[in-house]
């Protein structure tokens, strides 16, 4: 079976790198995009979408299956996380416009 | 090889930044983000203990930390600007000079006392070596630390003053909504890093910042959390320091030393220890950030 | 041979930290610059203790109860602050 591990190590591994690249495609919206809301929505969809890819990857290539439980659970945290947090930040960006 | 010294010239620039730029807000997001970049570096340092607790302390609740007090400050403060001269330059030369030759002529001798804590590993209670040599081995230092941080908070407390600004409090239910179902999630965490703490890496330390995290969750949705004027909560503010030290007295009268445990009982010990401990440095840190805070201010319609 | 690398990094750490110290526009970046210095000394730490094969356990708890008192060191000082800031606000205070 050892064709069949490796096949899937390296799967996990070009997961991993479309990962890391969604992750730099947000990062350059974060530079490039003028308005805040802009940036925020280029950053959270795109490192979402990276953190999906990456958690991925790793269950492909972890040990066990209580490992890659424990990386879907942070998975989740992480897109719980992230969707609250830039529904506050576009809250406070909307009120912030209407007070002007 | 690499990864390290594109992580150092990161660190080394976000530093500069943080202690140039003229924009305290800036100064803090670079900090939080300087944390976690060190936090990388303790894991490449074959250190995971120390990561969880820099990402967790010292990026995370310290982030809090400063922004909470950043709303407080005045823009531009008393602080004392020292002129800075040749001769200041000069020392700093030297002191950089000094150091470099310090650490250049460390790396030729290096020893170890890893072996020393292998070696008594099996008669600790535990089987990670960081949670020994924390709760066993080095026993005072941890309970004094606890007691620094208790101490830490007093002074605190009886710091602050009454007049704030207050915070706009934010609308909808998406965050309370969140909070709630998250809280339990996070508690179960932080009892998940204090139980594996024994085996692995882990501990009351993260898990402590981990439930300080939780409450300040409650807090920023407003929802019912810590209540000051109860009375279990002064007892789980103190109870880390006072139980450390309780137990230190009676492994004194059981003839093991002072902070000292029997082999067969350390493992029940410093379990007990741990969680009591874990619940008040979170009790602390999360106090820290929140004994000073105002109520929020409702938005004007 | 990270080792080397991180020593020397802590090193300009400590170096940064120091003149952020003395030539910061505000306290709390003097509070901020102190951190750093602090975060160097335990990247010298931790790069001593990781240069055996398991690394090092003792000073990974020396840096673990540190970053804990760094943290109180900062709630304290951030205290501090705010109090010196009510007296200028209100010369009268006292």
């Amino acid at each position: 079976m050892n064709w069949l591990e490796a096949g899937l190590s390296w799967f996990g591994i070009g997961l991993i790198s479309l990962g890391v690249v969604f992750f730099i495609a947000g990062s350059v919206g974060l530079l490039r995009f003028g308005e805040s809301v802009n940036r925020l929505h280029a950053l959270t969809k795109a490192d979402s979408m990276g953190l999906g890819l990456v958690v991925i990857g790793l269950v492909l290539q972890a040990p066990g299956i209580a490992v890659g439980l424990k990386l879907m659970i942070i998975w989740t945290l992480g897109l719980l996380s992230a969707s609250l947090v830039s529904h506050l930040i576009g809250q406070s960006l909307c009120s912030q416009r209407r007070d002007d | 090889m690499v990864l390290d010294g594109i992580l150092v010239l990161l660190i080394l620039a976000m530093a500069w930044r943080c202690v140039r730029t003229t924009d305290l807000f800036e100064a803090i997001i670079v900090f939080v983000g300087l944390g976690m970049m060190i936090a990388l570096v303790w894991t490449r340092l074959q250190a995971p203990d120390v990561a969880l607790a820099e990402a967790a302390i010292g990026a995370g609740l310290a982030g809090a930390l400063l922004l909470a007090n950043l709303r407080q400050l005045p823009e531009d403060s008393s602080a004392v600007r020292w002129r800075s001269s040749w001769l200041w330059w000069s020392l700093w030369g030297i002191l950089g000079l000094a150091l470099g030759f310090a650490v250049v002529s460390i790396q030729t001798t290096p020893v170890s006392l890893m072996p020393l804590v292998q070696a008594h590993l099996p008669e600790s209670g535990v089987t990670h070596p960081v949670t020994a040599v924390l709760l066993n081995f080095r026993a005072l230092d941890t309970a004094l630390e606890l007691a620094v941080l208790l101490w830490a908070w007093m002074a605190q407390r009886h710091l602050f003053e009454g007049n704030f600004k207050a915070f706009h409090s934010l609308q909808g239910g998406v965050l309370k909504t969140t909070v709630k179902m998250l809280f339990p999630l996070v508690v179960l965490i932080a009892v998940y890093l204090l139980w594996r703490g024994s085996s692995s890496p882990g501990g009351a330390f993260q898990s402590g910042a981990v439930l300080a995290a939780a409450w300040l969750m409650l807090w920023l949705a407003q929802l019912p959390g810590l209540n000051w004027q109860r009375l279990s909560l002064k007892v789980g503010l103190l109870g880390g320091v006072m139980v450390f030290f309780w137990v230190g007295l009676l492994g004194l009268f059981q003839g093991a030393g002072f902070m000292g445990y029997p082999a067969d009982q350390a493992g029940g010990w410093i379990l007990l220890i741990e969680s009591v401990a874990a619940l008040s440095i979170g009790l602390l840190l999360a106090s820290m950030v929140l004994v000073s805070m105002p109520n929020f201010q409702e938005q004007s319609p | 041979m990270s080792v080397w690398i991180y020593s020397l990094c802590a090193l300009g750490l400590v170096l940064i930290g120091l003149y952020g110290l003395v030539r910061s526009h505000h306290g709390l970046q003097q509070l901020l610059s102190i951190n750093v210095m602090g975060s160097g000394v335990f990247m010298l730490l931790l790069a001593l203790a990781a240069r055996h094969a398991p690394a090092d356990a003792v000073p990974q708890a020396l840096v673990l109860t540190g970053i804990v008192v760094a943290i109180s060191a900062l709630a304290l000082g951030l205290a501090l602050l705010r109090r010196l800031a009510s007296y200028d606000e209100d010369p009268s205070h006292e």
